[in-house]
């Protein structure tokens, strides 16, 4: 199970390797920084320039992204209460009224530090999970393959483990696996919804989707952040890198109980598809606030919460990539994004690919760890950094980014109407936005959709009604069933109780 | 989290109960091994979902006692497409310049969505200008350095 990761780290030190780490890593830190750009929004930038890479040099500049934009999601939130993302909230609700006391250096000392030991028990748990993930996804079949895909999406859909809306998140989910269908069926190859345009019969292209989805909105929303900006050219963010270590250990000696907990919530929390970060992040908030003998100073301002969130969602981090890696199934935006990466490179991740390439399985793994190093070695000058970062006129940044995704986008497919395709997925992206229907979801119904109904109808054609009777898939379609089941019950009812609620009929009359 | 407004909710059902209502009677003439995914998605998932949406829209409309049409949508979020005057004029500037590469090429329609970004965000003229052809020369580079192939338009 372990062999292949000798190889990998001689494949991870090459200087070339090492440098896209560093150059994801440093991405990662502006994406994260920069209020209202998320880490995935770059992915989605630079995804197409990945094609014609070395399939794990690209995922490496792409989880250097993902990780310190990670990290750096609560740098905005810190310093002028706008994350970066949304695991940057817990952080930024008890770090920016830290930042207001004058405990600015603390904070962001705390944050990196914390990221950087949550992203080392992350890597830990990563390692000992991606095996033990692949011995249980070699048990698999074509039909537990479609219905372990399904578990991912009703997870995601229902917010059964978080709080999201039902509705709007199967909804999302439904829209994506409808663009999925879009082009050739996968079994039969019969064309559907695009009989008139040869061009898509191959169906929507991953690329037009990601940027689509994630770049174009970016650039409207770039439109509006200006006043965010304001507040951090005026700050001054130099402080004692010496002093603010010493705090640190000072308060990881306190509290060293509390910080390996939340990582390992962080990273249990992260291997399972549809949490992530972001459920990671207020896992491990309250799991500081119930440790806590401060507990006053929630809600307040306090370093605690900031520790056990920042531990945790960069814990999460390594493990959302654990069922792409040993399943071949993205859980996350983030890991759909690294899937397109394998994607475009022709790499299929799952099973097999430990079986064929476990070196290229244990480089990526590996190379999340160098992330941690990477953003700890960046992160403290880079906070000094940030208030540049902040001074680009979203007037030159839009035009720049419509050049770079429109090269990207023709890049991908040679073919000029994918830049039309995708500037129009995009501004559906916008509309769904407002109606409040999570991208995220789209994105990966439209990834995983050909995966579930070739699998599904192969098992099918195989096997009949019988198939889905074993043990292995029987079980799978159970506990979608209660997924989805417990999902409407603990979001959907309490919404309509409310709505039905006296109180809300007393105010009517 | 922001809560939709009931109205957000009578919006996005009618929209799955279109998408849904659409999708159906599109796959209702495909051969059953192939429309039946898309079918069962648009027919017992995406329009149901229309209708439950709606349904709750009403609800809402009915019983709340004053429904929330301008508060949690307009509190200021950073995640969302603010559709204020500016952001329209970004996206219909950004959609002119991208229909535009095709017949003005990729160089000359990014270098007037800068020109006309400049102007929505009221930057000084000159910075914008020289903003413009520092755009276009490092574009027109990337290009050549990388061979790509980008419509050329008006430049060919």
């Amino acid at each position: 199970m372990y062999t292949g990761i000798g190889d990998a780290l001689l494949i991870l030190l090459s200087p070339m390797n090492l440098s896209w780490i560093a150059l994801g890593t440093l991405l990662g830190l502006i994406a994260g920084t920069l209020p209202g750009v998320s880490g995935v929004s770059m992915m989605a930038l630079l995804l197409p320039f990945t094609f014609g890479m070395e399939p794990e040099t690209s995922v490496l500049m792409l989880i250097g992204i993902y990780a310190a934009s990670t990290y750096s999601s609560s740098t905005g939130g810190i310093l002028y209460n706008i994350p970066g993302g949304a695991a940057g909230v817990p952080t930024t609700m008890e770090g920016y009224k830290l930042s207001m006391k004058g405990r600015t250096g603390e904070v962001l000392s705390t944050d990196i530090y914390a990221s950087f030991i949550g992203s080392t028990i992350g890597f830990v748990c990563a390692v000992v999970l991606t095996p033990l993930f692949i011995t249980f996804a070699t048990l698999f079949g074509t039909a537990e393959r479609g219905l372990f895909a399904l578990l991912a999406l009703a997870l995601v859909g229902t917010g059964a483990l978080s709080r999201a809306d039902p509705l709007r998140g199967l909804l999302a989910v439904g829209i994506g696996l409808l663009v999925g269908t879009v082009g050739m069926q996968p079994n039969t190859g019969f064309v559907r919804f695009v009989e008139g345009y040869p061009q898509l019969w191959d169906g929507f292209h991953l690329v037009w989707i990601i940027v689509g989805l994630y770049a174009i909105p970016q650039i409207f929303r770039l439109a509006t952040l200006e006043k965010y900006f304001h507040a951090v050219r005026e700050m001054d963010l130099h402080y004692g890198f010496g002093e603010e270590f010493r705090r640190f250990l000072s308060l990881f000696r306190r509290n060293r109980g509390m910080i390996i907990r939340t990582g390992l919530i962080g990273s249990i929390v992260g291997a399972l598809p549809g949490l992530g970060t972001v459920a990671s992040s207020w896992l491990g908030y309250q799991e500081a606030y119930r440790s806590s003998k401060a507990k006053e100073e929630f809600g307040n301002g306090s370093i605690e919460a900031v520790a056990g969130a920042e531990t945790a969602n960069n814990a999460a981090v390594p493990n959302t990539i654990v069922p792409l890696l040993s399943l071949g199934i993205p859980g996350s935006a983030a890991s759909a994004l690294i899937l397109g990466a394998f994607l475009l490179a022709g790499v299929q991740p799952g099973p097999q690919m430990m079986a064929v390439n476990p070196e290229k399985v244990w480089t990526i793994l590996l190379g999340l760890f160098f992330t941690g190093v990477f953003f700890v070695i960046f992160g403290l000058p880079f906070h000094r950094v940030a208030i540049y970062v902040t001074k680009v006129k979203p007037a030159f940044l839009i035009p720049a980014i419509v050049a770079f995704s429109a090269i990207g986008t023709f890049l991908a497919t040679g073919f000029e109407e994918g830049i039309y395709i995708t500037l129009g997925i995009g501004l559906v992206a916008v509309l769904l936005e407002r109606m409040y229907l999570p991208v995220a979801n789209v994105l990966l119904g439209a990834i995983l959709g050909p995966t579930i109904e070739k699998e599904l109808l192969l098992a099918y054609q195989i096997g009949g009604v019988g198939r889905f009777m074993q043990p292995g898939a029987a079980s799978l379609v159970l506990i979608i069933a209660a997924i989805l089941l417990w999902g409407l019950y603990k979001n959907l009812l309490p919404s309509l109780v409310e709505i039905w609620s006296p109180k809300s009929s007393q105010r009517v009359s | 989290m922001m809560r939709p407004t009931p109205y957000a909710d009578l919006l996005t059902g009618a929209f799955a109960l279109a998408l849904g209502a659409t999708g159906t009677v599109i796959t209702l003439g495909y051969p059953s091994t192939s429309g039946g995914f898309p079918f069962a998605l648009s027919a017992y998932m995406v329009a149901p979902i229309g209708v439950l949406l709606l349904f709750k829209g009403v609800l809402r409309l009915a019983l709340e006692a004053r429904p929330n049409t301008d508060g949690d949508e307009d509190s200021e979020d950073a995640q969302h497409v603010q559709f204020t005057p500016v952001t329209l004029a970004v996206i219909a500037a950004v959609t002119l310049a991208t229909f535009a590469i095709g017949w003005l090429g990729f160089i000359i329609s990014t270098g007037l969505l800068a020109l006309v970004t400049g102007r929505i965000f009221r930057t000084r003229l000159w910075v914008t200008l020289v903003y413009v052809a520092a755009q276009s020369a490092v574009l027109w580079a990337f290009l050549r350095f990388f061979s790509v192939q980008m419509p050329e338009g008006l430049l060919m």
